[in-house]
């Protein structure tokens, strides 16, 4: 029921707001996208830290072959994703050898290694510029996509869409299978589940999603740089999951949704704004550790527990 | 017939030899049990089998001669090869039911294919009525709904058992089946493995408890510093000058 009138709200949410707030909610949807994706990999324990770089070899497939081919921007942005997640298997093929901080180490080198390819190579990737003009969506149907509501409508649709795919995975005997790897790999591969193999799933699985985050974005920006694939960004992607929340699938929504927002309200404050955001994800990792989603079920609990039983409290 | 077959198997770390040249042959339908003191390396012979280490040498023969040794775990396990561990492991934020539902993840024959497409629900189905039966068999069926962590730790042991079971086993490990147990928790589980073994599953059984051991197997294997010191019928490893002198000691081995 929440949901409903949570959806009817997004629905009519453009058609009252002022124009860059429209644009501003289409980044919110993005960066569900991206950080949902990123929790169904951290769901088999493996943080890594290139996924802002898929969500942008996402963006620059996407941009290029509607740019350089031609192709319909409605078939760039699934291509981008595809070719994210064909990264992201061939970057963690090799890792899986690797454990603990060799892991991560290696995600963030294999990261700037692509990422400072955009930036050494002008052909094709326009070096630190980027790349301009890259296409808009067509008009279909007498409904032109490359204007804001149209797109607020479709980035909201491929966002459901996308969460949909993601819940019924995590859902499924396979998110089951990737949450008893994070909880014991021991006895999950003497069940018989191949772990290399799900691991790999995982990553190309949120490597799409990634990578279909990456679309949405160029196609609305017309134009990409690999600023927005730094390191930087990363760590915010890593402050939304974690200050949300990595235990059910809300987390990592409520994280972007209270964490953008903040963000968005603090531009005036912009010179303390990332020691306010570090400082958010220590506090959270120190004292809440389920971040603000293991906080709200928290609160429930106690709540429900007083109002079922009231006597037996110690 | 022999269902396992363990030929010259060596495991060394570093200098150490954990295993020593072992053979063991363990007959279809037995309940073997492998004794021996704290280091013996009979835990690293169930890491050895299992496919959790490599075999520094040798070999490992399953099912009319086929060749296990250096196969992944899972592999092991998709081959009818199960086993319990030492620790008590569980995932101990599912319930007991999805415990053994998760186990079961090599019938369960789902992909994200079925997924989408929705094929998959009969699969599923069909997978938690069977690990329904395991659960209810393990004596765990009023507390499917339970989670892990939850479970007094006689209960846990049967899940991690229940777990074992899951994957539809010819063969069954169980490392230390009855540590940390009461008396009454001890009964319990030894009644358990009896049913289990009933349903025509060989078991190979590592512990400590030489009461339960000797009750329960029709063979036993003494390790002493990783090597295979006697093997025999439990009265026969009872009365064994060796294994008295190592391992049972003086009064100690029949209070267990």
């Amino acid at each position: 029921m929440p949901l409903i009138i949570g959806l009817i709200g997004l629905c009519l949410f453009p058609f009252f707001a002022r124009a860059y707030l429209v644009e501003v909610a289409m980044m919110y949807f993005i960066y569900i996208i991206l950080a949902q994706s990123y929790r169904l990999i951290v769901t088999v324990h493996d943080w890594q830290l290139y996924h802002i770089v898929l969500y942008g070899v996402g963006a620059y497939t996407s941009g290029m072959i509607a740019k350089n081919f031609g192709i319909p921007v409605f078939m760039a942005i699934p291509l981008g994703g595809a070719m994210a997640s064909l990264v992201g298997v061939a970057i963690t093929t090799p890792l899986l050898r690797t454990k603990g901080w060799g892991f991560y180490i290696a995600t963030y080198g294999l990261a700037e290694l692509i990422r400072l390819s955009w930036l050494k190579f002008r052909n094709p990737f326009g070096g630190s510029t980027g790349i301009i003009n890259i296409p808009w969506p067509p008009e279909i149907a007498g409904i032109d996509f490359s204007a804001g509501i149209p797109y607020y409508f479709f980035s909201l649709g491929v966002m459901l869409a996308v969460l949909y795919v993601l819940y019924r995975i995590e859902h499924s005997h396979i998110g089951d299978s990737f949450k008893a790897i994070s909880m014991d790999p021991d006895l999950a591969a003497s069940t018989g589940i191949n772990i290399p193999r799900h691991r790999l799933l995982a990553c190309g699985i949120g490597g799409f999603f990634a990578g279909i985050a990456g679309g949405l974005l160029v196609h609305r920006l017309g134009a990409v740089d690999p600023k927005l694939f730094n390191l930087v960004t990363m760590l915010y992607l890593l402050i939304w999951v974690v200050v949300g929340g990595t235990n059910t699938f809300w987390g990592p929504i409520i994280g972007v949704t209270v964490m953008n927002t903040l963000f968005e309200l603090s531009r005036p404050l912009i010179q303390i704004r990332p020691a306010f955001f570090g400082l958010s994800m220590v506090l959270v990792l120190i004292f809440m550790s389920g971040g603000i989603e293991g906080l709200i079920s928290k609160v429930v609990a106690r709540w429900q527990r007083r109002h079922d039983m009231p006597v037996a409290e110690t | 017939m022999s269902i396992l077959e363990v030929k010259g198997l060596s495991r060394y770390f570093g200098g150490l030899a954990a295993l020593d040249n072992i053979d063991l042959t363990i007959q279809e339908g037995e309940i073997r049990g492998i004794i021996g003191p704290n280091g013996a390396g009979k835990t690293t012979l169930f890491n050895v089998i299992s496919g959790v280490y490599r075999p520094t040498a040798g070999q490992i023969f399953y099912m009319k001669g086929k060749r296990i040794d250096g196969l992944a775990t899972s592999r092991i396990a998709g081959m009818g090869l199960a086993r319990t561990f030492q620790r008590t492991a569980l995932y101990l934020d599912f319930t007991v039911l999805k415990n053994v539902t998760v186990a079961r993840h090599l019938h369960a024959r789902e992909t994200i294919f079925s997924l989408l497409v929705g094929t998959v629900k009969k699969i599923e189905a069909e997978n938690i009525r069977k690990a329904l039966e395991i659960v209810e068999f393990m004596g765990l069926g009023h507390l499917e709904n339970e989670l892990a962590v939850n479970l007094p730790h006689g209960y846990q042991r049967a899940l991690g058992v229940a777990i074992a079971l899951a994957c539809e086993p010819k063969v069954l490990l169980l490392d230390e089946p009855l540590t940390g147990m009461n008396p009454t928790e001890k009964a319990h589980m030894i009644d358990l493995i009896r049913k289990v073994h009933q349903q025509g599953i060989t078991i190979l059984m590592v512990e400590h408890d030489m009461k339960s051991v000797m009750e329960l197997c029709d063979y036993i294997s003494v390790l002493d510093f990783g090597t295979l010191l006697v093997e025999g019928l439990p009265a026969e490893i009872q009365s064994n000058e060796a294994v008295i002198n190592t391992y049972l000691g003086t009064e100690d081995i029949a209070s267990g």
